[in-house]
């Protein structure tokens, strides 16, 4: 889509979802609500070069009821980027620019070197619903996975576990069609819609609890390749045990054949801290240690669920827990266990006053190259968030 | 996850809270100690509840409002929004037998949290969820004695002494119950530890009509060793026996609840 017609599709969009309408109904059936972020970051990179970089966030997310049971919703992301960071990520404001999906709703309105303003609709739906059926179209969240962590059956939408500041996680322009059981369990399909046909994602999946596990079984095409998982919550004495597994098989020469497994435990220690252990197996990864980097959240290319880690055998390993009320510490570990990689993310997040919270994330990848361990890439976050 | 650990365990204990509620059946004749106990635990079973309340956390030096509402269908079924503030609104936990549901509004995902969850110290309270669970067990776990009455809040009370049965896994070493004599509202509750020590206070106060039951609508919990620490739970409104289907728990309907 060419950038002049943007503003139209935009405006045509916000039209057909929120009616133009003003009375007093429609003030009850509108709701609106969103946070203010302030990010300072300090990096520094294997050669001990630092950078700083700053962003300002705000969010709002729109919601209106309509008659017959539909919804609307609009979700709106505004970023302003300042900072010695912008001089050496050159092109960073044209990255943040594109956007992937059918429609092109990303704009980077200021596009400088010494600072990017930008803008993104990374939901735009309109929803209708009742007893049985559960239908929604637009750009949307289409949540497959049962897993912490890391889901391979999440075939709509990859979770970088690094990119913490991007809370909502990006959204797919599909169509999503849900049939609910009147002994529980659903029927899912879904089609995500791309500019090239042959990134195109549609499946089938279907849930269902037995004996106090969740479990989803799916199948479907992957961009050019067929897709089959399953994956299941459940829990064994006070642990939650989880997992995921999808098998993709190449339909085309220029795709590869991939299996990645995820299994986790997760348990609450008496009166004591939130612990997590994962597990991946990714039959595709490779032995290239710098392909590590591709983790972090200014890498701003998005992780393939195929790819959902660079290398073979991975770890995840978490603990933390309230100390007060007020405060939260925790502590997460990956290890890229056959490639000699380590990304760690400890985190304090304390809450100043009621909606308004501090939080201070340290990022740190250290690789072992010549019988040595060293920084690959490291930084630390300050963070301030005005929820409303 | 860090905001679930904290809220999740909230809505178990409103289950048992509006268990301890029950006890506003008007019972002719002067009572037992075990038919009070006995009475309080037949109301909990099969009824529906449906609440808007507000917790508050009290310390010297800060205080945090939570604002929710509540469904719930026995002992089995629960389902429990968060109103307020606007961090955590719309986030919905979903109890059904001992499985447990979290809706994250934000990723639009339903996690299935692990049952020792539950085991959590709850909003900085040195009350367990579980603790406050097996409050429902009063009657298998205890034994009771009725030590006369006495006046709380302005109004007349059984005192009934409960202490734990040999075999029974309970925290505590006993518990102090004053239980009004006209509307068996619980006007006030002692925790003591098994070296018979206070460890925590709850009083009932505004006594209304909610939901055609005269109900306390506030009660406060006290540690006994922390000066200035409280945690306030006040119904905005209260409904009882109000049919619900159990379709209403389920995870379908976690997204939607409002």
């Amino acid at each position: 889509m060419s950038g002049s017609n943007r503003p139209a599709v935009l405006f045509l969009l916000v039209w057909l979802i929120f009616g133009g309408t003003a009375s007093a109904q429609f003030k009850e059936n509108f709701t609106y609500r969103g946070y203010f972020k302030d990010l300072r970051a300090v990096s520094i990179d294997a050669n001990g070069n630092t950078l700083q970089q700053n962003l300002f966030h705000h969010r709002i997310n729109f919601r209106y009821s309509m008659k017959h049971n539909f919804v609307g919703g609009l979700e709106l992301r505004n970023r302003a980027f300042y900072g010695e960071f912008l001089k050496y990520a050159k092109g960073y404001g044209d990255q943040l620019e594109y956007d992937p999906g059918l429609v092109d709703l990303s704009w980077s309105w200021i596009n400088n070197p010494a600072f990017i303003a930008h803008t993104a609709i990374d939901r735009v739906w309109l929803n209708w619903s009742n007893d049985k059926w559960d239908v929604r179209l637009g750009r949307q969240r289409i949540n497959w996975g049962q897993n912490l962590v890391w889901n391979p059956n999440d075939l709509f939408n990859v979770l970088n576990y690094a990119d913490f500041d991007y809370e909502e996680r990006p959204g797919s322009d599909a169509v999503k069609v849900e049939r609910y059981f009147k002994k529980g369990g659903s029927l899912q399909m879904a089609y995500k819609f791309t500019e090239k046909p042959e990134d195109r994602v549609m499946a089938l999946m279907y849930r269902f609890n037995k004996k106090n596990y969740d479990f989803q079984i799916l199948a479907g095409q992957y961009q050019q390749d067929v897709a089959a998982g399953v994956g299941w919550a459940g829990n064994i004495k006070g642990a939650g045990f989880k997992g995921e597994a999808t098998w993709f098989e190449p339909m085309t020469d220029s795709s590869e054949q991939a299996f990645l497994t995820s299994a986790t435990i997760d348990i609450v220690l008496d009166k004591g801290p939130y612990i997590m252990i994962s597990g991946l197996f990714n039959t595709l990864g490779t032995s290239d240690l710098s392909k590590l980097l591709q983790l972090t959240p200014t890498a701003g290319g998005r992780l393939d669920v195929k790819r959902l880690m660079p290398n073979k055998y991975s770890v995840f390993v978490n603990g933390g827990g309230a100390i007060s009320p007020l405060l939260n510490a925790n502590l997460a570990a990956i290890g890229a266990i056959d490639i000699g990689g380590i990304f760690l993310m400890p985190s304090i997040d304390y809450s100043l006053k009621t909606n308004l919270d501090l939080s201070l994330v340290g990022q740190s990848f250290v690789g072992q190259a010549d019988n040595k361990w060293q920084n690959l890439s490291s930084a630390v976050f300050l963070r301030i968030k005005w929820s409303y | 996850m860090k905001t679930s650990t904290r809220i999740v365990l909230i809505f178990v204990v409103l289950l048992a809270f509006i268990g301890i509620q029950s006890f506003t059946t008007r019972v002719q004749d002067e009572p037992t100690a075990e038919q009070v106990i006995k009475k309080a635990q037949d109301k909990m079973q099969g009824t529906t509840t449906k609440a808007e309340m507000k917790i508050s956390i009290i310390r010297p030096k800060w205080s945090r409002t939570m604002q929710l509402k509540t469904w719930s269908k026995g002992t089995t079924y629960g389902m429990t929004l968060i109103t307020a503030p606007a961090r955590d609104k719309g986030t919905v936990f979903l109890k059904r037998g001992n499985e447990v549901w979290n809706w994250v509004p934000t990723v639009e995902r339903i996690i299935k949290l692990p049952p020792s969850m539950m085991g959590q110290s709850w909003m900085g309270t040195d009350l367990t969820n579980d603790d406050l669970v097996k409050e429902s067990s009063m009657e298998k776990d205890f034994t009771h004695t009725l030590n006369g009455k006495e006046t709380v809040g302005g109004r007349t009370c059984y005192k009934i002494t409960s202490i734990p049965k040999e075999d029974a896994a309970v925290v505590w070493g006993k518990v102090i119950s004053w239980i009004d004599t006209k509307d068996y509202l619980q006007m006030k509750t002692e925790f003591y530890d098994e070296d018979e020590e206070l460890v925590n206070t709850f009083t009932a106060s505004g006594i209304k009509v909610m939901g055609g039951k005269t109900v306390a609508s506030l009660v406060e919990i006290v540690p006994a060793d922390k000066t200035g620490h409280k945690t306030k739970m006040e119904y905005i409104s209260l409904t009882f026996n109000e049919s619900i289907d159990d379709s209403f728990f389920t995870t379908q309907n976690m997204k939607k609840v409002k």
